[in-house]
């Protein structure tokens, strides 16, 4: 070919595809280009920004790699596709006018408010100085308020407030940072704050602001609207108040996040590393769970080692903080329910329970629930517990693309279902556990409004395996082609849709529960999957357990179990009636559980015997772990077995609980046995990795399932399988728990034929 | 002294076995005549039941398969608003029986029989190969008032759900027994005459009405969702269990709404109604822990959902099977 090497010029052909539109990503690319000393133009076709870049080769690295990292405010890049071109000329970079295609169904997240509105909020001379609902085109509400493209006024729930004469000015003139911010409003125009108060009393504007100020100051509760729904709100240092609140939702176990005013106020209460404040300070605000440093009552986080912190992502949040420091800040609902979103729900909660003593509200409605997303970071990745708010609904870009449009229902705890199509996957927010009818209907109800709003109408439905999901039970209402997956496959899937992996891949799926082919509950899996196609090369150990749905909460019950199994005498009350359910045969099953496995080890350390939420066993015995290596103590020398049964690798817990029980009458601390536990499963990971590796060649390991979540087990697992010259992966765009398998799901029904 | 083959000969055995241990317990004007057939009275609209018994362990704490299989079939007869009238028994009997067993089975009948004021005008009793098992079938005839229209599908908005006593405490105590467990559960076994006239003499409107057996009460809303196309909407926190039966359920992954009683209703009354009848249910026999559990809400057809103690939704399917479990 005959490349005009005009120099040492190079062309490139660059699409940047994600939120760049209406948000001034053009003249931001301008700006670049010049700093960069490259020619050439930018300009919108269809929702993607299409770049002719010129310039010499240190020139294009510069210039692509700034491409990647930055942006403006509110745009959110998802892929930079570039491509060598034959070399063209250009005197300039300029940019070109935007074609009429039809725009592309990418839809912006809610953005948090901007540096500079927050500098106009907070400037007395300012025509909205203090106003709580300042935005402008870079932030504000997006998709909890977007009735249907185009992101129009006439489109969003801010049409019923028609603009001020000042507002329509900023709105139309091109030189300011609100024309067209769909969300532009002020005080004369906007939406205003109420407050509703114990009688049912209203004021309004500042009052109402200063009556929620003064309820929270005196340790009341109150409900605050924000952008994904309702949150309730108490003063994180007031004992009180957080005890009332864990009555108001329902006798709630679980840790409540707290918004801190800023990451200098976070860093008094919590250690953040600097991957840990850009996560803090990101567009999606997301909640993050870091190290605790120093701690409120036991109330707020309970037994755990982290606070759920999160910074302000809106205007009013900016402005509570400030007046009354750190603040729980939980979803409004009873445990278990999604969180509320509309006004006339939080009235009759706060009429049914006096400790609710106010809501401060407005009336611009929210569309679609958002639960504030949670994170955590695991060695240097970010792992999502939750995806939701700010997250939503930005597609995940995958390699494969799927010519039909393909519904994946999920799992049924932490339901979320996938819309996917092209290239991009359509996650749809976190909703909760299926066996809630609200929760039920919030995801059906958001079903129809994703595929609406995207144009997408499924042709094939993918679900679980699991005979008694809701999910389940759902898609077999519809017409179209139904696809079930086994539950370790989609979330190993998962990892391999979202890093395009491609070849062969050694999955370790560890979770609590997902139902197996052979009828057995699996959890502690070893998958050899390779496109479409899976198979089990091990798994831990079958154990027999009863009590259903029981045990996945019951530790004491899963631990007698174990020692049952092990053939250990037991001298607590229920082990005769487990006994018997056993030997009965009465509501047992089979289960190659790892979330079991570790809720026994819990139990039988005598941490805790129940888990009074999911988890917390696992997140208790981590805990030992965690501490036990902070202070540099010694592991508990643990271990457990392999055998082969007709090929398949059995991991064997046998002979675990016996040596546990040693441990502990020869008087080890139970952080040293904890540890002792964590590193027999790295050590046992490991080896399967290994007698893989040699049998059949892999080197490419995927890490997915809600086991994973624990920070001691990855790792040092994701370390000693880098230095044994394996690649890694793990979820990073999606969770890695059950809220992420709808991924994996739609991906390997994209990759079956009919 | 066991049964053999030769007591289910139709020979002298046979006779002799039914007078011994039948006749003796279950005289009455009807039955002595020893028919082919019994001949009775009536004149008015019929209620006709029938239930076959084979319940292991054949006597449990709380009662017996004798007295079990007369207040089954009291039961289903009281629930379609009929006064039990006759009643019929067939015995399946396993060689190897204690006699002293079956005469305390048909003791049991006859008094739970007197009780329930049905009179038990023919029998039949047969002896097959086994190891020492019973089985019972029972038919029952009662008479109905024409005025009378109990139906799962009478079920309207508004309506209240009222529970006759503590759920799952038969259930219970055939699984204690089984396991061989101890603990001090009784089955709750008996007949409800007593409940049901009291609501029918004093003029209460039940529109719908089951006895809460196999399949539990969660079964039971569902039949009558589905039949009258409502929702009905239960507090989990008004549903009464006894502390013992709730503990030694929640270990074993059971559902009190799913689990078997034997002496238990579910009325559904208009609101006006409602607490007259939870009032004359509680003063009735086998009643004082009657409960208002819920009520019939019409905001989707076909659905029965508890509003759980921690403020969740839960839906109350039909039962499946064998509950697998499925939280993660
Ligand atoms: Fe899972
Ligand atoms: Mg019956
Ligand atoms: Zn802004
Ligand atoms: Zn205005």
């Amino acid at each position: 070919r005959s490349y005009d090497m005009k120099k040492d010029q190079i062309s490139y052909k660059i699409n940047v595809l994600g939120i760049v539109q209406g948000v001034g990503y053009r003249p931001f690319v301008v700006r670049l280009a010049k700093e960069c000393n490259i020619k050439g133009y930018v300009k919108n076709i269809g929702g993607i920004v299409e770049i002719s870049a010129v310039g010499n080769k240190e020139a294009m690295d510069n210039f692509i790699h700034r491409l990647e990292l930055q942006k403006p405010p509110g745009a959110n890049v998802l892929s930079v596709d570039k491509k060598e071109i034959e070399y063209k000329e250009y005197s300039d970079f300029t940019i070109y006018k935007s074609g009429d295609e039809k725009q592309l169904p990418i839809i912006s997240p809610d953005l948090p408010t901007c540096k500079i509105c927050e500098q106009e909020l907070h400037d007395k001379n300012d025509r909205r100085y203090l106003y709580p609902f300042i935005s402008c085109v870079s932030c504000g509400p997006r998709y909890s308020i977007i009735r249907k493209l185009p992101y129009d006024r006439c489109n969003v729930t801010m049409d019923i407030y028609p603009m001020c004469k000042e507002c329509e000015n900023e709105y139309s003139d091109l030189a300011t940072r609100r024309c067209h911010a769909q969300t532009i409003a002020c005080q004369e125009c906007g939406p205003y704050l109420i407050w509703n108060g114990p009688n049912g009393e209203e004021e309004v504007k500042e009052k109402a602001y200063k009556k929620a100020v003064s309820v929270l100051k005196n340790s009341g509760i109150v409900a605050i609207k924000d952008i994904g729904g309702y949150h309730f709100a108490c003063l994180a240092d007031c004992v009180k108040a957080v005890k009332h609140l864990r009555q108001l939702k329902g006798r709630e176990k679980k840790p409540f996040a707290v918004m801190f005013s800023d990451v200098k106020q976070i860093k008094e209460y919590c250690f953040v590393s600097s991957k840990e404040e850009q996560l803090l300070n990101s567009d999606p605000r997301p909640i993050v769970l870091l190290r605790k440093k120093k701690d409120f009552s036991k109330e707020v986080c309970g037994e755990s080692l982290d606070i759920g912190a999160f910074l302000p992502c809106n205007p009013l949040q900016i402005l509570l903080l400030e007046d009354c420091g750190p603040l729980v800040m939980t979803s409004a609902n009873r445990s278990g329910e999604p969180i509320i979103i509309e006004d006339e729900k939080v009235k009759a909660l706060k009429e049914k329970d006096s400790l609710l003593e106010g809501i401060l509200y407005h009336t611009r409605q929210i569309l679609t629930p958002l639960d504030d997303s949670v994170l955590r970071m695991i060695g240097n990745k970010q792992i999502f517990i939750r995806r939701a708010r700010g997250y939503v609904p930005l597609p995940i870009i995958l390699k494969q693309k799927s010519k039909e449009v393909i519904f994946a229902a999920g799992g049924d705890l932490k339901a979320s279902f996938c819309l996917y199509h092209e290239d991009r996957a359509y996650l749809s927010q976190y909703f909760g556990d299926m066996e809630d009818i609200d929760v039920c209907s919030a995801y059906e109800k958001n079903k129809i409004r994703m595929e609406k709003l995207f144009h997408l109408t499924p042709k094939k439905n993918v679900c679980d395996m699991h005979p008694e999901y809701f999910t389940v039970k759902k898609i077999y209402n519809s017409n179209n082609q139904i696809i079930r997956i086994q539950h370790h496959h989609a979330h190993i899937a998962s990892v391999i849709a979202e890093h395009g992996l491609e070849g062969r891949v050694l999955g370790i799926a560890f979770d609590g529960t997902g139902y197996g082919t052979d009828g057995a509950i699996w959890g502690g899996e070893f998958l050899l999957c390779e496109k479409e196609k899976v198979k089990r090369l091990g798994h831990l150990s079958y154990i027999t357990l009863c009590g259903g749905d029981e045990a996945a909460k019951n530790a004491d019950l899963v631990k007698n179990c174990f020692l049952i199994n092990e053939g250990i005498e037991s001298k607590d009350d229920n082990s005769s009636l487990i006994k018997a359910a056993l030997d009965f045969k009465l509501n047992t099953f089979q289960t190659s559980s790892m979330g079991r496995l570790f809720d026994a080890v819990c139990a039988m350390l005598k941490i805790k015997d129940y888990n009074d939420f999911e988890g917390e066993c696992a997140g208790l015995l981590e805990n030992l772990a965690i501490m036990a290596l902070e202070k540099r103590k010694k592991p508990y020398p643990m271990r457990l077995t392999i055998s082969r049964e007709n090929g398949m690798i059995i991991v064997s817990t046998k002979g675990l609980f016996s040596q546990i029980k040693k441990a502990m009458e020869e008087g080890h601390e139970r952080q040293e046995i904890a540890l002792g536990f964590h590193y027999a499963l790295v050590d046992i990971m490991k080896q399967v990795c290994e007698i893989v590796k040699k049998e059949i060649g892999i080197t490419q390991i995927a890490l997915s399932g809600g086991v994973f979540l624990n920070r001691v087990l990855t790792e040092e697992i994701m370390k000693c399988l880098n230095d044994k010259g394996f690649k890694v992966y793990i979820n990073e765009k999606v969770p890695i728990g059950d809220g992420g398998i709808c991924l994996g799901q739609a991906y390997l029904a994209g990759l079956m034929k009919k | 002294m066991k049964i053999t083959m030769a007591h289910g000969s139709g020979g002298k055995a046979t006779s002799e076995l039914i007078q011994e241990v039948f006749a003796k317990e279950f005289e009455n004007e009807i039955l002595n005549r020893m028919e082919d057939s019994a001949l009775v009275k009536g004149s008015q609209k019929l209620a006709m039941t029938t239930d076959s018994f084979v319940v292991t362990p054949i006597v449990f704490p709380g009662g017996d398969i004798g007295h079990l299989s007369i207040c089954g079939t009291v039961n289903d007869l009281l629930m379609s608003g009929a006064r039990p009238q006759y009643l019929t028994c067939g015995f399946i009997i396993e060689e190897g029986t204690e006699i002293d067993t079956l005469k305390q089975i048909a003791k049991s009948m006859a008094k739970t029989a007197k009780a329930a004021g049905i009179m038990i005008v023919a029998g039949d009793t047969k002896v097959i190969e086994g190891n020492g098992g019973i089985y019972i079938n029972t038919a029952g005839v009662g008479f109905v008032d024409e005025t009378i229209d109990i139906s799962s599908s009478n079920c309207e908005n508004g309506d209240i759900v009222i529970l006759s006593g503590n759920l799952g405490d038969h259930h219970a105590t055939i699984l204690s027994s089984r396991l061989s467990i101890e603990n001090t559960i009784k089955s709750d076994c008996a007949p409800l005459n007593d409940m049901v006239e009291n609501l029918l003499e004093n003029k209460i409107r039940i529109k719908a009405m089951r006895d809460v057996t196999r399949g539990g009460l969660g079964t039971v809303l569902n039949e009558f969702a589905t039949a009258s196309s409502c929702t009905i909407e239960l507090q989990e926190e008004k549903i009464p269990v006894s502390d013992q039966v709730k503990s030694f359920c929640k270990i074993l992954g059971l559902d009190p709404f799913y689990m078997a009683n034997e002496g238990k209703m579910v009325a559904v009354v208009s609101k006006e109604d409602s607490e007259k009848a939870l009032e004359l249910i509680r003063n009735s026999k086998y009643g004082e822990n009657a409960a208002i559990i819920g009520s019939v809400t019409q905001e989707e057809a076909g659905m029965v959902f508890v509003n759980t103690l921690i403020g969740g939704k839960r839906k109350i399917d039909i039962l499946y099977g064998e509950g697998l479990p499925r939280i993660c």
